[in-house]
């Protein structure tokens, strides 16, 4: 309720500073009203316009009326100026003719609203590269060559084709595919892109796996044509040999043109594999993995936002403000601030929102509302008198399930005092029924026939309330999931089933209860684990939002990894600017800096931790509602390449040491070679440490800049110089750095001869061996995290196969941590470079800041009690997956065991329940009876009580 | 072969000296070895070569394969590899100047012995023919057709004619060898009034010279052939081959 | 001024919404334009209105007062006739006064500054802001170009490692 949203609109002017700005927005006309709109679809289905559809990559067709897609928030039609009829030639109106509610208004005039706010966040995305202008591919003149967009639509259950993978051409199912990689980008012959869009080989990998499930029978091929294999996120390396293990062909080579197949059917397409053989090969499909550009309006937006843009149009920004711009209270973040994947953009937007928090701090909820409830009725002793709503969801429900049979059955049943047949029971008009109907029959339980809890349990719980009934005394019945979705052809056989269930939702809301959720007290600060970068930037956005920290580092100084470091990618230097965040933190009077802090010991919840940290000599208690823990990763040990035994053979971290230290024997070098992934990617450690492959062209770089006449080799597995660090991988090698490629079961040798130290290595293109002189053997190092098993102990939080903490989601919960109220940041998470880690740390604080917030909160009500049926046997004390049930001793009174759940850390999910064998736990909502009765329900004919 | 060794003093800079001829080192270095040039050049797989390897060659320092890989006479310098190349490397640059690193003398036989007869007369003919001869072959064949086919019997094949909008210029070979296959160009001219006119001067239409990466024998065949349509203040000069 | 809603004002009268909307883009009622399709009136223009329609002025006090000139601060108001009152807010930073840092935006606030951001685009980054800052107290305008949220990601299949439906 404290958002607004305003749909087709654009920003029309930008006026005023940070903490006030006054935007002129134009919300354009969307001539349908969005009260009356219930999505009935009727109109589009009588609009004879028929348009190309944008949603679904211009594949397949929409009305002049339209939703974008069938889960469009809001969920209401809009008509298009640009191809309306009536709008366009002054004829037709079906719309409004057939429109139940009256909903069409064409008299809708676009309005220009002036809106006063704060700070401003500019999120537009990209805009997918478009290939026609690439005569080589054909893109647009041979049918089955489509874009990687195309293809996700292709896929899609909701596009053109209904998730049954057919081609274009004459849509028979294609039993080989071909990915071309690098289509718009990494390119500056073809078009300006010289940078790297960084999703591409993923989604091209997960297309080529996905496409394996649609695909049947023998055959079935994929094939992935490819430069390097950029595959540097999280969990991403193990996908990519999951891929490689199983049907998907890894081809490093580049076709040259795509040629039609036989009859326009298909393509052909040669190349040159990697021992110089040409190969003719056809294929069913091609798919051209485009690359992400800066969206269509960037120029636009930069220019009314006053910000600057770099020269690939994204916006600029810097490694140690990653989301800001020049211009104060304006943010950039998402796919506008750089080609970016989900978990990143998910991310970043989290640190846009501190950011904005951070200035706007001072007025936090001057302007937001919550919800207030009228009192509740008191059902307790009434006799339950149940209102059944079914919705016909539209088309959705009632084309298969017979409704009015539905209706008319559930009249019947017992305790049922009314029932209704909805269209739609989930739109606004209906919830105002449903509240009418409360209050004239006085129910006091409801079932709702219609989609899945997971779309609107919340809604319904919410009406309600707002009728003075306790949440929780509402039942949906899924008939749509659970029944017109798949019994589609069985319509008969669907409605009985319907009975049944609407029976067992009856039978078991009668046995519903008032319940309450719980509210606990929120400890308005914050703990943060960890001093490096991510840390410190953690706790002064905490800080900056008005919450007290307690940062705690392990060792006697703050800044991490940082003071290793050199400089970021985009060359800042970081010395300078790690001492000034350094000052910052320990001069701010919010922030609690504890050094030589070790975590003893961790209680409680979110909301209220309580932990003992030592420190030095002494132990300090500390309480906290929410802890960031970024306790950070380091450097590994190589453990070849004859690592140790010679000065001269260092890591990246040694080698920007000696850079600092002024070491000239490194820049009188004659040469210098760079190993990549030393100890990543291999048995050991099948994860990339993303950072080293950067690292290694920009110390080419100032290697060559020093001394130009220096020979310089970098050997490498794939080249991973992702977004425009992709610049630096061309600098270094227009500065003369030779790449040379190696693979896995191929390493580089490395002998020490005469004290001279020579590195071997097979080159692939001229197919020999080359013995390269080193004067300097640099080693990329594996990333491993810092020692984190007691941390991981003390609050049951977990780690993956690496040693990486883990996240709660890794595409939408990037941040979170699986334990409420724990939040993750920096490398202590994933290996990742400075911009990354300190937008990981402001995140957290956003994501922390959400709790902080409050000085309560609420919790589900959802959770188990303790009955005096238990007798102490501890069975689900083990049971418990999230560890909310202790055993407990009472030796002083009875002398009985029994065992206490943690409402906090309970998330009911009925497993105590189902353990216990005398009913001495028990999950409110999900009681034995309540469970008895739906299956009694669906098992005889008469309500048990 | 023994393994290259890299490190010390470069082994080769054949590359280097082509960089500095090519503007912006012709991106020579940019070479991401993705093998899109190889994928589309009709001569990859002769002599082993292809382009993304000889470019590589001469990155490793390999002058000695680069400039004697018989490779370099079989490209044909369509262009092809430059097109796709991500970074728009002048490969055929590349393949050029090692073309010009070979001593003239044992360069392709067919190749130089057809400039070296280009070079012998203003008519820049490969096969060596001259000014006469020419003329005296179009005339011949002329009459011949003007007889035999009564309906191109005011058929022309203007030698020299000052002033004419097109310049034809003519194949080596087909004066010599297959001078009736000259006539089905004529008898279109004729049928869609074009005025266009033969020189006798730079009338064939090959540059061997420039296949044979001599530069300055080029610039003269260039020139010739210029100068010959400037002179008949031709509007239009029309390449045959 | 007062701030009306067509809907409610169309009752009022008697007239269909569309009728007054007309009105209004007509210039026969003066009204300004506001935030969420409502509409500012001189109250005394609104008075002068029902006269001339000889529509009885009692239902006038219903409306909602709003003083503040549009352009600044605009909050929706909403009516919720016989609910409680908004309870102590618990959005409210526990100082109050200002905080006057150094951020790297060098930002010092000497006026308090509007509780609000815009946030332009509804993609995945555009709405996950917009819920990190609503949940901390922040009123958020989120500003789309097309017809409905969710950007790329509604258009891709699937996700990965997991495989998830982008829905």
């Amino acid at each position: 309720m404290n958002v607004e949203l305003l749909t087709l609109s654009e920003i029309v002017d930008v006026e005023g500073d940070a903490g006030n700005f006054t935007i002129k927005v134009k919300k354009k006309s969307r001539y349908v009203d969005t009260d009356k709109c219930i999505a009935c679809g009727l109109c589009a289905e009588k609009c004879p316009k028929k348009v190309d559809d944008e949603f679904n990559a211009n594949m397949g067709k929409r009305k002049a009326i339209y939703i974008k897609y069938g889960q469009s928030v809001p969920l209401k039609y809009a008509i298009d100026p640009d191809n309306c009829i009536y709008l366009t030639r002054g004829k037709c109106r079906a719309c409004e003719k057939f429109c139940p509610t009256g909903a069409i208004n064409f008299d809708d005039k676009e309005e220009i609203v002036s809106i006063n706010v704060g700070a401003v966040i500019l999120a537009p995305g990209f805009k997918a590269f478009d290939p026609s202008g690439l005569d080589c591919y054909g893109y647009g003149i041979i049918p089955d060559v489509v874009t990687s967009l195309e293809y996700e639509r292709m896929l899609s259950a909701g596009g053109p084709f209904q998730g049954h993978l057919v081609r274009p051409s004459d849509h028979t199912e294609p039993k080989k595919i071909a990915w071309l990689q690098c289509v718009g980008s990494r390119n500056t012959n073809q078009c300006k892109n010289g940078y790297c869009s960084n999703v591409c080989c993923m989604y091209a990998i997960k297309q080529a796996m996905v496409t394996s499930e649609h695909l049947s029978g023998e055959g079935t091929e994929q094939s992935i044509f490819y430069m390097d294999i950029r595959s540097h996120g999280k969990e991403f390396e193990r996908y990519y040999e999951n891929a490689r293990k199983g049907d998907v062909q890894f081809i490093q080579a580049r076709p040259h043109t795509i040629d039609p197949g036989k009859n326009n059917n298909g393509v052909i397409m040669r190349y040159t594999n990697t021992e110089g053989r040409q190969i003719v090969k056809e294929f069913d499909l091609a798919v051209l993995s485009v690359g992400l550009e800066a969206p269509e309006d960037a120029p636009q937006l930069a220019e009314k936002f006053k910000i600057e843009l770099n020269h690939y149009g994204f916006a600029k920004t810097k490694d140690f403000n990653p989301v800001s711009t020049i211009r104060p209270g304006v943010f950039v973040t998402g796919a506008f601030q750089a080609p970016k994947d989900i978990p990143q953009s998910v991310t970043e937007a989290s640190t846009a929102a501190a950011e904005a928090a951070r200035i706007l701090s001072a007025s936090r909820g001057s302007l937001t509302k919550t919800k207030t409830y009228p009192p509740e009725n008191d059902v307790k002793d009434q006799v339950p008198s149940i209102g059944v709503f079914i919705c016909s969801c539209g088309i959705n429900i009632a084309n298969t399930v017979d409704v009015h049979a539905l209706a008319e059955y559930a009249k019947d049943l017992p305790y049922v005092s009314f029932v209704d047949n909805n269209l739609f029971t989930c739109s606004a008009d209906t919830q105002a029924i449903i509240a009418e109907k409360i209050k004239e029959h006085k129910l006091n339980r409801i079932v709702i026939a219609a989609c899945t809890p997971r779309t609107h349990e919340p809604l319904f719980q919410d009406t309600l309330k707002e009728a003075s009934l306790n949440g929780y005394l509402v039942e949906m019945v899924n008939i749509r999931n659970q029944n017109s979705w798949v019994h589609q052809k069985e319509p008969e056989k669907a409605t009985q089933k319907a009975k049944d269930q609407v029976w067992m939702g009856v039978a078991r809301v009668a046995k519903n209860y008032p319940l309450d959720q719980i509210s606990v007290n929120v400890v308005r600060k914050a703990l943060v684990i960890g001093g490096g970068l991510a840390g410190m930037n953690s706790a002064l956005a905490l800080a900056d939002q008005g919450y007290d920290c307690i940062l705690i580092e392990n060792n006697d100084r703050l800044g991490g990894n940082a003071w290793f470091l050199n400089h970021t990618y985009k060359g800042e230097p970081i010395r300078p600017m790690l001492e000034k965040i350094i000052d910052k933190v320990e001069n701010n009077e919010k922030i609690n800096v504890i050094k030589n802090a070790q975590l003893l010991s961790v209680q409680g919840s979110i909301g209220n931790f309580s932990s003992e940290i030592q420190a030095d000599n002494e132990k300090i208690n500390v309480n906290y509602g929410v802890a960031v823990v970024a306790t950070g990763a380091k450097e590994s040990r190589p453990a070849e390449y004859m690592y140790g035994k010679d000065d001269r053979i260092m890591t990246h971290l040694e080698f920007d040491a000696a850079v600092r230290n002024n070491n000239n024997e490194i820049k009188k070098a004659k040469s210098a070679v760079f190993i990549q992934c030393v100890g990543s990617r291999d048995e050991k450690r099948p994860y990339c440490s993303r950072v080293c492959c950067t690292h290694a062209v920009e110390s080419a770089i100032f290697l060559k800049t020093v001394n130009p006449e220096m020979n310089v080799y970098i050997l490498y597995r794939d080249m991973r110089t992702y977004g425009d660090r992709e610049d630096l991988y061309k600098k270094a090698r227009d500065l003369g750095v030779l790449f040379i490629r190696f693979n896995r079961n191929d390493k580089p040798e490395v002998s020490i001869e005469n004290n001279e130290i020579y590195v071997k290595v097979y080159e692939p293109v001229v197919q020999l061996p080359v013995k390269l002189y080193a004067d300097f053997l640099i080693l990329a190092a594996a990333i491993v995290p810092n020692k984190n098993d007691e941390l991981v102990e003390l609050y049951k939080c977990g780690v993956n196969q690496d040693g990486f903490l883990n996240e709660a989601h890794p595409k939408l919960k990037p941040v979170d941590m699986p334990v409420d109220g724990l939040f993750v940041a920096g490398m202590c998470n994933y290996p990742k470079p400075v911009d990354e880690s300190i937008a990981q740390g402001l995140a957290a604080a956003s994501r922390a800041g959400v709790i902080l917030s409050r000085d309560k909160m609420k919790l589900d009500a959802i959770k188990s009690m303790v009955t005096d049926k238990c007798d102490g046997c501890a069975l689900c004390v083990d049971a418990c997956p999230y560890n909310a049930i202790k055993l407990e001793h009472d030796s002083e009174k009875t002398g009985k065991s029994y065992v206490v759940s943690d409402p906090a850390l309970c998330r009911g999910c009925g497993i105590c329940e189902a353990t216990c064998p005398k009913g001495g736990i028990i999950v409110h909502g999900f009681t034995t009876e309540q469970i008895q009765a739906q299956v009694d329900a669906a098992l005889t004919n008469q309500l048990i009580y | 072969m023994a393994e290259i060794l890299l490190g010390r003093e470069k082994p080769g800079i054949f590359k280097d000296k082509v960089m500095e001829l090519l503007p912006e080192g012709g991106n020579l270095n940019a070479c991401l070895t993705c093998g899109a040039c190889s994928s589309g050049c009709p001569a990859t797989g002769l002599e082993d070569m292809d382009p993304k390897k000889f470019l590589r060659m001469a990155a490793l320092g390999m002058d000695e394969q680069v400039t004697s890989t018989p490779w370099v006479w079989m490209c044909t310098m369509c262009r092809r590899c430059i097109h796709v190349c991500p970074m728009e490397i002048d490969i055929p640059q590349l393949v050029y100047y090692a073309r010009q690193s070979w001593p003239r003398d044992k360069r392709p036989r067919g190749i130089l012995a057809s400039c070296d007869l280009a070079l012998k007369n203003d008519t820049c003919s490969a096969m060596g023919t001259n000014e006469e001869d020419f003329e005296f072959v179009v005339e011949d064949v002329l009459d011949e057709y003007r007889e035999a086919q009564p309906e191109f019997a005011e058929m022309k094949a203007p030698v020299n004619k000052q002033g004419a909008e097109f310049f034809f210029n003519q194949n080596s070979r087909e004066p010599v060898t297959e001078p009736d296959e000259m006539v089905p160009l004529w008898k279109i001219l004729h049928l869609v009034g074009a005025n266009w006119t033969y020189g006798t001067k730079g009338w064939a239409a090959e540059n061997y010279c420039m296949f044979l990466a001599d530069d300055k024998a080029w610039k003269h065949i260039v020139e010739t052939k210029a100068k010959a349509v400037e002179d008949l203040g031709c509007k239009v000069w029309l390449n045959t081959e | 001024m007062i701030e009306i809603q067509i809907g409610k004002l169309a009752e009022k009268f008697s007239v269909h919404r569309n009728t007054v909307s007309n009105w209004i883009k007509s210039g026969k009622l003066a009204a300004r334009p506001t935030i969420a399709k409502r509409y500012l009136i001189d109250e005394a223009e609104l008075i002068r209105f029902c006269d001339q329609f000889d529509i009885p002025k009692d239902f006038i006090g219903e409306f909602e007062k709003n003083d503040n000139h549009f352009a600044q601060n605009s909050s929706v108001q909403k009516k919720i006739s016989g609910k409680n009152p908004l309870k102590q807010n618990p959005f409210a930073p526990e100082q109050t006064g200002v905080n006057t840092r150094q951020n790297n935006n060098e930002v010092t606030m000497t006026d308090k500054p509007t509780g609000s951001v815009m946030v332009v685009g509804g993609g995945i980054a555009g709405m996950q802001a917009t819920l990190d800052l609503a949940e901390s107290g922040y009123r958020v305008y989120m500003i789309e170009k097309s017809a409905g949220i969710g950007g790329a990601m509604a258009q891709l299949d699937k996700t990965f490692p997991t495989n998830d439906c982008a829905m």
